[in-house]
């Protein structure tokens, strides 16, 4: 049975096997866990003021929150599958000196606080930073305390999970049928179009989504680099933070429609994303 | 470009920072932590001050938290002070959500009020210290800022402390009454945000505490009140009913009336509370 259940890992789609009984000490220390995730949640909702929750949720400062944060994730979104597929192949494909440093680089935002990240970015492309001064001076392009600091700060955090899932998508690839659109003739980039791409379609679009919903959640980098202004910079995350020094209903009103979102999109994506692999 | 700052600390602090961050993630499920390093608390009046002290302060005092932790625990060598800070509104809120701290000085006393009338305080607040909000601009003041009324100039980028944190309501009431609508590029949630922006050129001015420009006086300058009197805040300092150490917690409020404490508020730019007898 175990040589099974082992086999069945690596099925794509494995079949619900109703006779495995997990070990009690597994399931307890997974139940624990199970209620480490599910007990904020139930916070949230035990507080939720239920029947203001529309009023909350249409007032200006959030409508704005909201349309900036939607904006903002979707193009920090486009802006790391851009950047992340090509890196991603590049990571895949390329055996070059110093790859394992580079991929360590450009994950590194996984596991660094967004905050630093936040102070990076600003003291390198700020306007008196090290790349974004000369940047201001010839072409006047202001990055912080805009959507610009937003969407940079937002795709800063989302790119790395494209990378990674694309990467392992790349690596699972079989690459026959790419040796064999080449053999028939096919360029490069053709391969890459025609062939690679729409074999990792699925993939990619499970990164994107993922990216997307790190892209939303963003706080600190966002506020360390774009700075905090109602209608300009406030995302959604920010205005909680904002809001629960102030009117905490609010704030929770905002928390459940961020996670009722991410939760809808985890749901959807299922098993798809495993970023492991 | 902006300074990082590094600060070694202790091996008691050290330890104290890991088991804080324990107990603020576990404290109500670990019992230990009312009294981080085991030694017992006396609560008898005899007997030399022991344990681990937590303050809470505002944002604006941080610079100052070294030396304030200092000069107690030179009083007090028994007692381990830990000093944290941030706004004084995000403070009042992980106090009302349990945060074992023994002392809370907030920049104003609403946020003290809020914290008295929900869980209480043990003795009376009483008011330690006092700083002046001032307009600050970069130290080579690039966009030629001269008066209050540059706020509200669009093209500059303007940063100011965000409403719910003492300095940014202070500084609108400031503004209203001197009748100036600032254009405001971003609203920081804390005093020493504000400041770190400033610092590193990305806004052109800000209103911030005149004790913050002291801190970064090579980076930043003031510009002073231009417009009659100063906003002024004033900070309350409380032990919390639900302190861990209440004997030390009142001794460090002691502290922090005495004349030791003010000659180290006095350097950082603060002064007297309002109505001090010292």
């Amino acid at each position: 049975m175990n040589s099974m259940a082992a086999s069945e890992m690596h099925n794509r789609a494995p079949h619900r096997n109703s006779r495995v009984v997990p070990p009690w000490p597994v399931a307890v220390l997974a139940g624990i866990g199970v209620i480490l995730f599910a007990l904020p949640l139930i916070g949230l909702v035990a507080r939720a003021p239920w029947t203001g929750l529309w009023t909350h949720l249409s007032s200006r400062f959030v409508v704005d929150a909201a349309v900036l944060s939607v904006v903002s994730s979707i193009a920090a979104a486009a802006v790391a599958a851009v950047v992340g597929v090509p890196l991603a192949w590049v990571l895949a494909r390329v055996d070059f000196r110093g790859r394992s440093v580079i991929r360590a680089l450009v994950t590194l935002p996984m596991v660094l606080p967004p905050v630093v990240g936040g102070a990076a970015l600003l003291f390198a492309l700020g306007r008196r930073g090290v790349v974004g001064g000369p940047l201001h001076d010839a072409t006047g392009l202001l990055l912080p305390f805009s959507i610009w600091g937003v969407i940079l700060a937002n795709a800063f955090v989302a790119t790395p999970f494209v990378i990674l899932t694309v990467e392992g998508a790349l690596r699972n690839l079989d690459q026959r049928y790419e040796a064999a659109a080449a053999t028939l003739g096919a360029s490069r980039l053709r391969v890459l179009a025609r062939v690679t791409l729409p074999m990792i379609g699925p993939a990619l679009g499970v990164a994107v989504v993922v990216a997307w919903a790190r892209a939303l959640g963003e706080f600190g980098a966002t506020v360390t680099f774009a700075g905090n202004l109602g209608g300009r910079t406030q995302t959604l995350p920010l205005a909680v933070f904002v809001a629960l020094e102030g009117d905490r209903d609010a704030a929770i009103a905002i928390s459940l429609v961020l996670v009722a979102l991410s939760l809808g999109l985890l749901i959807g994506l299922r098993d798809r994303w495993w970023p492991s692999r | 470009m902006g300074r990082f700052r590094t600060r070694t600390f202790g091996p008691a602090t050290r330890l104290g920072i890991v088991v804080t961050a324990v107990c603020v993630a576990a404290g109500p499920l670990v019992a230990a932590c009312g009294n981080l390093d085991g030694a017992q608390v006396d609560d008898s009046n005899g007997g030399p001050l022991t344990g681990t002290l937590h303050v809470m302060v505002a944002a604006s005092l941080l610079p100052l938290k070294d030396e304030l932790a200092g000069g107690f625990e030179q009083a007090h060598p028994g007692v381990d002070v830990l000093i944290s800070g941030g706004g004084s509104s995000t403070l009042r809120e992980q106090i009302l959500a349990g945060a074992p701290a023994d002392v809370f000085v907030p920049a104003d006393s609403a946020h003290l009020e809020r914290v008295q009338s929900v869980i209480g305080l043990a003795g009376e607040a009483t008011n330690v210290a006092r700083n002046s909000l001032v307009l600050a601009v970069p130290a080579n003041n690039p966009a030629s800022v001269t008066d209050l009324s540059d706020l509200a100039r669009p093209e500059l980028l303007v940063g100011m402390c965000a409403t719910e944190v003492p300095c940014g309501a202070l500084a609108r009431a400031g503004l209203a009454a001197a009748g100036i609508e600032a254009s405001v590029d971003t609203e920081e949630p804390n005093v020493r945000a504000l400041v770190t922006k400033l610092a590193a050129g990305e806004l052109d001015a800000g209103i911030v505490y005149v004790s913050d420009v002291l801190v970064d006086s090579d980076r930043i300058a003031s510009l002073g009140w231009p417009a009659g009197t100063a906003p002024e805040a004033v900070y309350p300092a409380a032990v919390l009913a639900t302190a861990p150490n209440p004997r030390a917690a009142t001794a460090f409020v002691e502290f922090l009336r005495s004349k030791a404490a003010l000659d180290i508020f006095q350097r950082h730019g603060f002064e007297s509370p309002p109505g001090a007898a010292r």
